[in-house]
């Protein structure tokens, strides 16, 4: 009923970073203030609209600015002109294992995560057993982060992530992270997120997956939209390799 | 490079402003938790746990009462009161900032994560100092109690307020600054020991000749710190009214240069970390 509501507007969206070879001091911003102010422009002048439950998908090579449109969409970065619209809630599951603490146990870095995506505390203690038992990850749950393996790292924020229930949906290729049996239990759930009529973002490489899942494809070239439309927009992609 | 139109700014910061309200009560929950966070993680693996809240300040009251106020003996009423009160005041103030500059830096894989008011990380910093500084004080308050000093609960809660605000304040724009600036904090640890020395802390302003005095009078520390010690020793520094009007300009003004420099500065934070 609200299918037609736009989710995501991008209007002429710019974002440059400054080059930086080292961080810069107080002293040369100073003395060399008027001496070199370049910037790299990762995305310029960028539009587009995603409507509510769209499935859209960001290909092209890399450095064509995929990353940078997802850190604006998901809040990390600001534009540098332009706006950004955001209709309802959107959570990133691109670093999964950031924003976690080393000495903390699983269930309170699960508490402080969910927060920091924008749950609610009464959400998060109604969704606390779910995302244990997802994560799986055994008695580690009450020992503190520090001792995880990489894997279960992932695996906890892939659960506090998917149980986080936003509008937007924010993505990348290293979602199915973990042994074979959790990819499978992940990929289970991502197709669940896809039934689920909520907006998803992803930025991939891999094209079989975006032609069989995603129903809008924009194929971004050196920080700007090469081509906006359908799937057929991945043909012409891997056409434009022959 | 494309400059953004003064209009975009202006629209993103309206926009902040009149949402400003209604996030910071969805994002208290937040608050909340990374304030406790705050406070669990420092003494997490320890044995003693939360009892170092307590052991520290006794510790620190117990060296002083018995070297310190006798090495540094001099005219002032209740020394011991009134150097304790002063030094808790300072602790609170030099070891928020000091952890304040970096925690942003620090706690970059957070920024990195989503997108969350930023002020969280310094705000939950100086609410879990705020708590290990209560606890001194309501410990030194007994002592003096104890030791016959008309105490000022009045005053007490005036100088809290006033010393977090300008915490709050200070602490805003140093970490917003150290994001970009990895200099700040260096400068902010020589900035804390100059005004050590030029707050009457392990002196009173009443001892000092009418030059130097005027300078230690136009630090607004001063002022906040003398409240700890009129409320807890008794003894009131020389402080006129027009000192005491600065000091609470400084303060305010602080607070709002920092918010608005955070505020600003806030948005590219991702850029460069």
């Amino acid at each position: 009923m609200r299918k037609n509501r736009a989710s995501v507007v991008f209007s002429n969206v710019t974002k440059s970073y400054f080059f930086r070879h080292e961080k810069p001091t107080l002293s040369d911003f100073v003395y060399f203030h008027n001496r070199k102010n370049e910037s790299f422009t990762a995305l310029s002048s960028v539009s587009f609209e995603v409507k509510q439950g769209e499935r859209l998908a960001f290909i092209g090579v890399n450095g064509s600015g995929k990353t940078t449109v997802l850190k604006l969409m998901a809040g990390v970065t600001s534009p540098t002109s332009g706006n950004i619209h955001l209709s309802g809630r959107a959570v990133s599951l691109i670093d999964l294992a950031a924003g976690f603490h080393p000495d903390l146990s699983g269930v309170d870095n699960i508490i402080i995560n969910a927060l920091l995506i924008g749950m609610k505390k009464t959400e998060v203690k109604k969704q606390l057993d779910n995302i244990i038992s997802f994560a799986d990850i055994g008695q580690f749950i009450d020992q503190p982060f520090f001792t995880y393996s990489e894997g279960m790292k992932l695996r906890l924020g892939f659960s506090v992530g998917v149980h986080s229930n936003p509008d937007i949906f924010i993505i990348d290729e290293n979602i199915a992270a973990g042994d074979e049996n959790f990819k499978k239990k992940a990929t289970t759930k991502i197709h669940e997120l896809f039934n689920s009529g909520k907006t998803i973002i992803l930025a991939s490489h891999m094209l079989d997956f975006i032609k069989d899942n995603f129903n809008r494809v924009i194929w971004l070239e050196k920080g700007k939209i090469r081509m906006n439309g359908g799937v057929e927009v991945v043909d012409s992609f891997i056409a434009s390799f022959k | 490079m494309k400059r953004p139109t003064s209009y975009t700014r202006l629209q993103y910061l309206r926009f902040q402003s009149l949402s400003f309200l209604k996030n910071s009560f969805i994002w208290l929950d937040l608050l909340e938790a990374m304030t406790k966070r705050e406070l669990v993680v420092r003494y997490k693996r320890t044995e003693l746990g939360f009892i170092w809240i307590v052991v520290t300040p006794i510790f620190q009251m117990l060296v002083i009462g018995l070297i310190f106020q006798h090495l540094l003996s001099n005219s002032i009423q209740n020394y011991f009161l009134y150097l304790l009160s002063g030094l808790l005041a300072w602790n609170y103030f030099s070891q928020t900032v000091l952890k304040n500059t970096q925690a942003i830096v620090n706690e970059r894989h957070m920024i990195k994560k989503s997108r969350f008011p930023r002020e969280i990380i310094v705000i939950s910093i100086s609410l879990a100092h705020l708590v290990h500084f209560i606890v001194g004080l309501t410990l030194l308050l007994v002592v003096s109690i104890v030791n016959g000093v008309q105490t000022n609960i009045f005053h007490l809660v005036l100088g809290i307020i006033l010393l977090f605000v300008t915490t709050i304040g200070l602490s805003l724009l140093t970490s917003a600054i150290n994001v970009r600036f990895r200099d700040t904090s260096f400068g902010v640890s020589i900035l804390l020991q100059l005004l050590f020395y030029s707050t009457p802390i392990i002196y009173s302003n009443n001892q000092l000749p009418v030059n130097i005095k005027s300078i230690v009078d136009a630090n607004p520390l001063s002022y906040i710190v003398s409240f700890f010690q009129l409320a807890l020793s008794g003894n009131s520094q020389n402080i006129s009214t027009f000192n005491a009007t600065i000091a609470i300009v400084v303060s305010l003004t602080l607070l709002l240069l920092g918010t608005l420099v955070f505020k600003m500065k806030s948005r590219s934070f991702d850029d460069w970390l």
